[in-house]
C-alpha cells in the first residue's frame, strides 16, 4: 500500500454510533414534521397543486436522506474517522468511498471549542470545532476526558505563531 | 508622543464626496423646485440636514480626531459622541495604498491608507488627505519597522530624519508605446464604438436607398458606397484613437520597481495610485492570460496579499495587466527572488482524461431531464429540445478535453505552481509557507484509477482556496509530504 497517504492514528470510540444515530434521528424527525405540516395546511387551505408536490418530493428526499444518515453514515463515519495531533499539524482523514486527507499546522489554528448538544450530552460526549483562517474543522464525538485533553492539547500548541501572522 | 490633528483639507474633500454621493440627486430635486409634492419637500429637507451634518460632522472630526506615532504603532483617536483609541503595530501592516486624485493633485495633497489582514471594518488605517511630506514620513515608518534587518546592516543614523534610502529602487518595467498601442487592442472598447458605428451606418444606408429609388440607382450607391467608405474610415479612426487614449490614461505612467526589502507599483496619469508591499508578505502570485491576451502572448500578473487590495477600479496588485509572456517570467523572478516560474511543468496522464470524462455530467443530467419534461420549442425544429441536450453534451464534453489539455502543474523546492483554465489561463504560484493547510481527496473512481484531488488555502482577502483534480496519488502523496516538511523553512515568533 506504498500509494496510500498514511492515515492518523486515532479513532473515534464505538459509542459514538449511537450518539451520532440519534442526532441525525432527531433532526430527520423535526424536519419531516415541518414538512408534514407545511403540507397539512396546503391540503386544508387548498394551495397551488405544485407546492404539495414539492413537498411531497422534498419528504421523500428527507426520508432517502435519513436511511444514509441514521442508517449508514454513523458506523461508516466512526469506521474511517482518524485524527493525530503532534507539535506541528493536526491530521484528519475521513471517509472511504470518499477519503479526505487534511493537514492543517497547529500555528495556523485560530480557535477550538467543546460543544455538546443535549443529544451528546446523554451519551456522556463532546464534538470538537477547530476553526482555522480558511475553514473549519471537527471532530464529532469524543467522551470527555479525551476532548478535554484534545481541546488543550491543541490549544497549547496552537499558541505559537509564526512571524506572518 | 504627541497627537496631530488631521489635515484641514479634509473638510472640503469631504463636502466633495458628499456632492459626488448626492449631486445627481440634488439636481433633480433642483429640477423640481416648483413641485407642490410633499415627497420632493421632504426628500429636499434630508438632504439639506443631511449636508449639514456632513460639514459639521467632518469641521468636528478635524477637532476630536487625532492621530500619533512613535517607533512601534500608529495611535488613532477618534468618535465624537462614542471615542475610540486604536493602536495598530506597523509590523501587523501588510501592505501600503496612495491614491492621489486629481483633486488631491490640484491642491498638493495625496492620501493613504495601510492594510492590516485583520476582517472587517477597522481593517485599515486610512489617511484621506493627507501633504505628501506627511504620507512619506508615514511610509517610511512603516517601511523600517517591517525591514529590521536591513535597518541593522547599516548602523550610522540614518539623515532626514531615518527617512528610508529610496536611491536604491531599481525600476523593471515601464511601458513603451508600443505595448500601449497593443495593450488598447486586448480591451474590447473599440470594438463597442465599432459596434455603435456599424449600427448606425446600416440606418443612414437605409437612409440613402430610400432616395435611390427616387433618382437613379447606380449612380447613387456608388457615391453612397464612397460616403459609407468614407464614414466607416472615420468611425473606425476615432473609436481606435478613443481606445488608445483610454490606455494611455489609464495604465500611461506605469512603473514597476522595487529596492532589496518592497515591490511598488505606481500607475495614472490624472489620479495617481501606488501600492508598495514587503517581498515577504506577497502571498502568491497569479498569472492570467484571457483568450484575447493569449492571442497576443500577453498576460497579467497579480501579487496576492493578505491585506485588502483596493476596490476594482484603483486595484493596484496588478503588476501590469498586459506584460509580453517571457517578460512575465523575468520579472516574477527579479521582484521575487524567492519564486522561480517552472517553464516546464507537468502534464496530467491520460488517465486523468478518462476519469474526467466519466465523472457524471450531473448538470447536463439536470438540464436533459427539464428539457424531456418540458419539451420546448427551439428554433422552430421539432426535436429542438433533444438537439440542445445533445449540444450541451458536446460543449461540456468539449470544455473537459480544453480544461485537461491547459492544466499544468510543477512541485518544486518549495514552491507549488498549478496552471488551469478553459479559455482564460490562470498560473498560481505560491509557497509551502504561505499555504495555511492541505487537503488530498479522492473519490471511489478515483481511488480505481489511483488519482486524488489535492487542495490547498492561502491565506488572502478573500481566502483563496486552489484545488487540482486528477493527480496521480504519487503525486499527491508527495504534495503532502512535502506541505509536512514546511516546519523546517517557517519562522516562529
Amino acid at each position: 500500500m506504498e500509494n496510500e497517504i498514511k492515515a492518523p492514528e486515532m479513532r473515534l470510540i464505538k459509542e459514538a454510533v449511537p450518539a451520532l444515530r440519534w442526532g441525525s434521528a432527531i433532526s430527520h424527525t423535526i424536519s419531516l414534521g415541518v414538512v408534514a405540516f407545511l403540507y397539512g395546511i396546503a391540503t386544508y387551505f387548498s394551495w397551488w397543486n405544485w407546492v404539495s408536490w414539492v413537498l411531497f418530493v422534498l419528504a421523500e428526499l428527507i426520508l432517502l436522506s435519513a436511511i444514509w444518515s441514521v442508517g449508514l453514515r454513523p458506523v461508516f463515519l466512526v469506521r474511517h474517522f482518524r485524527y493525530g495531533i503532534d507539535e506541528d499539524f493536526l491530521q484528519l482523514k475521513t471517509g472511504a468511498f470518499y477519503e479526505s486527507h487534511e493537514l492543517v499546522p497547529m500555528a495556523k489554528i485560530q480557535a477550538v471549542s467543546m460543544n455538546q448538544g443535549p443529544i451528546l450530552r446523554k451519551f456522556g460526549l463532546y464534538s470538537l470545532a477547530i476553526e482555522t483562517m480558511g475553514s473549519g474543522h471537527e471532530i464529532p464525538a469524543l467522551p470527555k476526558d479525551t476532548a478535554v485533553e484534545v481541546r488543550n492539547q491543541i490549544a497549547r500548541m496552537a499558541k505559537i505563531k509564526e512571524v506572518d501572522d | 508622543m504627541d497627537m496631530k490633528h488631521y489635515h484641514p483639507l479634509t473638510v472640503l474633500f469631504d463636502i466633495i464626496g458628499f456632492f459626488k454621493n448626492f449631486g445627481i440627486l440634488a439636481v433633480i430635486l433642483f429640477l423640481n423646485k416648483g413641485s407642490d409634492s410633499t415627497f420632493f419637500h421632504i426628500m429636499g429637507w434630508v438632504l439639506l440636514v443631511s449636508f449639514v451634518y456632513t460639514v459639521v460632522a467632518s469641521i468636528w472630526k478635524l477637532f476630536t480626531n487625532r492621530y500619533g506615532t512613535d517607533e512601534r504603532a500608529f495611535h488613532l483617536k477618534s468618535g465624537i459622541f462614542e471615542k475610540t483609541e486604536r493602536t495598530i503595530n506597523y509590523e501587523k501592516i501588510q501592505n501600503v495604498q496612495r491614491y492621489t486624485s486629481f483633486l488631491h493633485k490640484l491642491l498638493r495633497m495625496t492620501s493613504i491608507t495601510f492594510e492590516t489582514g485583520t476582517s472587517g471594518v477597522n481593517a485599515n488605517v486610512p489617511f484621506p488627505v493627507l501633504t505628501r511630506s506627511e504620507a512619506d514620513r508615514l511610509e517610511s515608518l512603516v517601511k523600517r519597522t517591517s525591514h529590521p534587518v536591513s535597518q541593522n546592516m547599516n548602523d550610522e543614523p540614518q539623515p532626514d530624519g531615518g527617512r528610508w534610502n529610496e536611491t536604491e529602487r531599481v525600476i523593471h518595467f515601464t511601458p513603451t508605446h508600443q505595448d500601449l498601442v497593443k495593450a488598447s487592442f486586448t480591451s474590447l472598447s473599440f470594438l463597442f464604438f465599432l459596434a455603435i458605428a456599424s449600427s448606425l451606418l446600416a440606418k443612414i444606408g437605409a437612409l440613402f436607398h430610400l432616395e435611390d429609388t427616387a433618382e437613379g440607382w447606380v449612380e447613387s450607391i456608388l457615391s453612397s458606397g464612397w460616403m459609407i467608405a468614407g464614414f466607416l474610415a472615420i468611425v473606425i479612426m476615432l473609436s481606435i484613437s478613443v481606445g488608445i487614449l483610454i490606455t494611455f490614461v489609464k495604465y500611461g505612467k506605469y512603473e514597476i520597481a522595487s529596492d532589496d526589502k518592497r515591490i511598488y507599483i505606481s500607475k495614472g496619469v490624472l489620479d495617481e495610485t501606488a501600492f508598495s508591499i514587503a517581498k515577504d508578505r506577497v502571498q502568491a502570485v497569479e498569472i492570467t492570460q484571457s483568450f484575447m491576451k493569449r492571442l497576443l502572448g500577453l498576460a497579467e500578473v497579480k501579487l496576492i496579499s493578505i491585506g485588502d487590495l483596493g476596490d476594482d477600479d484603483n486595484e493596484v496588485s496588478t503588476l501590469y495587466p498586459f506584460l509580453p509572456m517571457q517578460r512575465t517570467y523575468s520579472i516574477i523572478s527579479e521582484l521575487l527572488p524567492d519564486y522561480e516560474v517552472c517553464q516546464h511543468m507537468k502534464k496530467l496522464p491520460r488517465k486523468s482524461l478518462a476519469t474526467r470524462l466519466l465523472k457524471p455530467y450531473w448538470f447536463w443530467l439536470i438540464a436533459t431531464i427539464l428539457l424531456v419534461y418540458f419539451k420546448p420549442a427551439l428554433l422552430d425544429f421539432t426535436y429542438g429540445w433533444a438537439i440542445a441536450s445533445a449540444v450541451l453534451l458536446a460543449f461540456i464534453i468539449a470544455r473537459r478535453l480544453i480544461v485537461y489539455h491547459n492544466t499544468r502543474y510543477a512541485l518544486t523546492g518549495s514552491q507549488i505552481q498549478l496552471s488551469q483554465g478553459m479559455f482564460e489561463k490562470t498560473t498560481f504560484i505560491t509557497r509551502r509557507d504561505k499555504i495555511a493547510e492541505v487537503s488530498v481527496k479522492r473519490s471511489k473512481l478515483q481511488q480505481w484509477m489511483g488519482l486524488a484531488t489535492i487542495g490547498f488555502i492561502n491565506r488572502a482577502k478573500p481566502v483563496r482556496y486552489e484545488s487540482l483534480s486528477d493527480i496521480p496519488i504519487q503525486d499527491a502523496k508527495r504534495f503532502y509530504q512535502w506541505y509536512a516538511k514546511r516546519v523546517t523553512e517557517v519562522l516562529l515568533k
